[in-house]
């Protein structure tokens, strides 16, 4: 056996990894062969020698440190893993991925669908409800100054206005006056408009009547429905309609007459035709009710015209029509401000009042009825008419005044017919 | 039972207790296993790196990777073992990312000079036998990083083929032939200093 296959050997010999066998047979070559001999102990000096050299000591402050440092970098790690787990997450998500792009198109593709029907939405909102250009909302006229009242100075047009809660104005085209809506934005249609406007011998239709029972106290004589001060200056109403009078002497009188319409009874505009029968049915207590109260006194207020302006005043605002019923007539009760009112609504006011002064020339609504026959006739010299018709008037009146009782009646009376005259020599 | 009482029953606990504690979340537990193994850890990764600071690090590192792990850790196995094998690992890959490693001190002194073997050399002798030292310490640095790792396992920690083949997991066959390469490799380095040994 050559030196070479002996190396081996030498090496497992020397970390006691032979077999005895083995062993014997190198410890018999190492006796003959110098060598292997030198090999053997080279090995044993060089593993030796390295064995002896030691690394240098660190400082022993090393040691007491080190678990420390250890510790606080465990713990540091700790409270990082999160923070660091969050930031692969993140880095997770930027990477790309085919899933990734195909959630991001989708999430996109929804985004878009909703940006783009939010736009016609609004786009096609805007052509159904244009905007009225340059609207703008009228001051409740409550909040005008509102000139103190006297006696009968009190310009009747004053408190007309006071009476308005608000009014939206639309600008019109040059020449039309201004349109005025109604407040809570419901709008009278052309047909009823047409109605009204005519006189009120016209039989309308009952519109329903929800709650009624108010109206037992509803006078013979008057009637006061409410109205909307706009509607009366776009001409759509009744002839006549108009505020509370604020005469001097006669507002206590009237008052105990008047029946104001409770709002409840509103409501006739919206309701069909076909409807309003099973209405009618349904109130047939208070129409039974309300004939009983216009024999009593041998007049008939037209339940249609209440009914109907019940209806008109559904929308409007709080000023008040007050109605007489003569002899089965009903004639708005007019005032001076009322400078609008037609020329035929004004005569047959005065046709209606003279046949009930002559029927009954010392009652207390004829009283009434001296008034109402000089402030037509003082509206109808307004209104430029013929003289002849305004001088046979006043004659009228001052053939009949000595039997009006009430001196404060009287006193108004006079003054108006001053006031006529006054227009007539102009 | 007061503090220092506390501490004292802790360091009589074996290492699988420890574990056990550490694994539940004692970090102090932990730290006393750091404390019972930091020196052999420091020093193996020292004759690895031949560096203070880098022994420094991968000794940290070590003992960080085992925390991070101990919960894989299985009881009854050497804990010992465990920690070498990961030190081992980070030491050879520290090594592998640094071809040239220049070794903080070339010149090695011994652990205790007094407990030196009372010599009858020279100082002809002894400067022939340091530089003897030096030549061997060099020889060791050059080895390939695996050879050494066994060498130095064999050498400084006298384990057993088998006890270098868990370490290192690999087979015993294979830690046979790298500590014959490993020694070949040596002695043909040092070939010229023979005689001098």
């Amino acid at each position: 056996m050559s030196c070479k296959r002996f190396d081996k050997l030498i090496f497992l010999f020397w970390d006691g990894r032979l077999k005895p066998e083995e062993e014997g047979r190198l410890k018999a070559h190492l006796s003959e062969c110098e060598g292997c001999q030198e090999k053997l102990s080279f090995l044993e000096s060089v593993e030796g020698r390295i064995k002896r050299i030691q690394p240098k000591e660190p400082p022993e402050e090393y040691w007491d440190t080190f678990s420390n440092r250890v510790m606080e970098k465990i713990v540091s790690q700790k409270e990082k893993s999160f923070a660091v787990r969050l930031k692969q997450a993140f880095e997770n998500i930027l990477t790309f991925s085919p899933l990734k792009i195909k959630i991001a198109a989708g999430l996109v593709s929804i985004l878009l669908v909703f940006i783009i029907g939010k736009l016609y939405v609004d786009y096609k909102g805007k052509e159904i409800v244009p905007s009225a250009p340059m609207s703008r909302k009228v001051e409740p006229v409550s909040n005008l100054p509102v000139p103190k009242i006297e006696k009968k100075e009190v310009p009747s047009k004053e408190v007309g206005k006071e009476k308005i809660p608000s009014l939206s104005v639309k600008p019109q085209k040059k020449g039309e006056p201004p349109a005025l809506s109604l407040p809570e934005g419901k709008t009278i249609s052309e047909e009823k408009v047409g109605k009204l406007s005519e006189p009120l011998q016209e039989e309308i239709q009952v519109p329903a009547i929800a709650k009624v029972e108010e109206e037992k106290t509803i006078p013979s004589e008057k009637v006061t429905a409410t109205y909307s001060k706009s509607e009366q200056k776009k001409e759509i109403l009744p002839p006549a309609p108009r505020v509370e009078p604020h005469e001097q002497g006669e507002t206590q009188s009237l008052s105990e007459q008047q029946a104001v319409i409770p709002e409840e009874v509103k409501g006739g505009t919206g309701v069909k035709p076909e409807d309003r029968e099973a209405e009618s049915a349904k109130t047939s207590l208070h129409k039974s009710e309300l004939y009983k109260i216009h024999d009593t006194t041998q007049e008939s207020i037209s339940k249609d015209v209440l009914a109907t302006q019940a209806g008109l005043v559904k929308s409007s605002a709080k000023s008040q029509v007050t109605f007489y019923s003569l002899n089965g007539n009903s004639i708005p009760q007019i005032q001076e401000s009322d400078t609008l009112m037609q020329t035929d609504t004004l005569t047959r006011v005065i046709q209606v009042w003279k046949a009930y002064i002559e029927k009954n020339p010392t009652d207390s609504l004829s009283q009434k009825g001296y008034l109402q026959l000089a402030t037509a006739y003082y509206l109808l010299a307004k209104l430029g008419q013929d003289t002849t018709i305004i001088s046979q008037g006043l004659n009228f009146i001052e053939q009949h005044i000595d039997k009006i009782n009430n001196p404060a009646i009287k006193e108004q009376l006079n003054l108006r017919l001053e006031k006529i005259k006054t227009l007539l020599k102009k | 039972m007061s503090q220092s009482e506390g501490q004292a029953v802790l360091n009589e606990l074996k290492d699988d207790e420890l574990i056990l504690k550490a694994q539940q979340g004692e970090l102090y537990s932990f730290d006393l296993l750091v404390k019972r193994y930091q020196k052999k850890i420091y020093y193996l990764a020292y004759r690895l790196v031949k560096n203070h600071d880098s022994a420094d690090d991968i000794a940290q590192e070590t003992f960080i990777h085992a925390y991070s792990a101990i919960k894989s850790f299985k009881i009854g196995y050497s804990f010992y073992t465990w920690l070498y094998r990961i030190c081992m690992n980070l030491s050879i890959n520290f090594l592998k990312r640094q071809k040239f490693v220049i070794p903080e001190s070339r010149f090695v002194e011994e652990a205790n000079p007094l407990d030196r073997e009372v010599t009858t050399l020279d100082p002809l002798s002894e400067l022939a036998s340091k530089e003897l030292e030096n030549k061997i310490e060099k020889a060791l640095d050059s080895l390939p990083p695996k050879y050494k790792a066994v060498l130095i396992l064999r050498i400084y920690e006298d384990y057993s083929y088998e006890e270098i083949a868990k370490t290192l997991k690999i087979s015993t066959g294979t830690v046979m032939s790298r500590l014959f390469r490993a020694r070949a490799k040596m002695q043909e380095m040092l070939k010229e200093y023979k005689d001098s040994c």
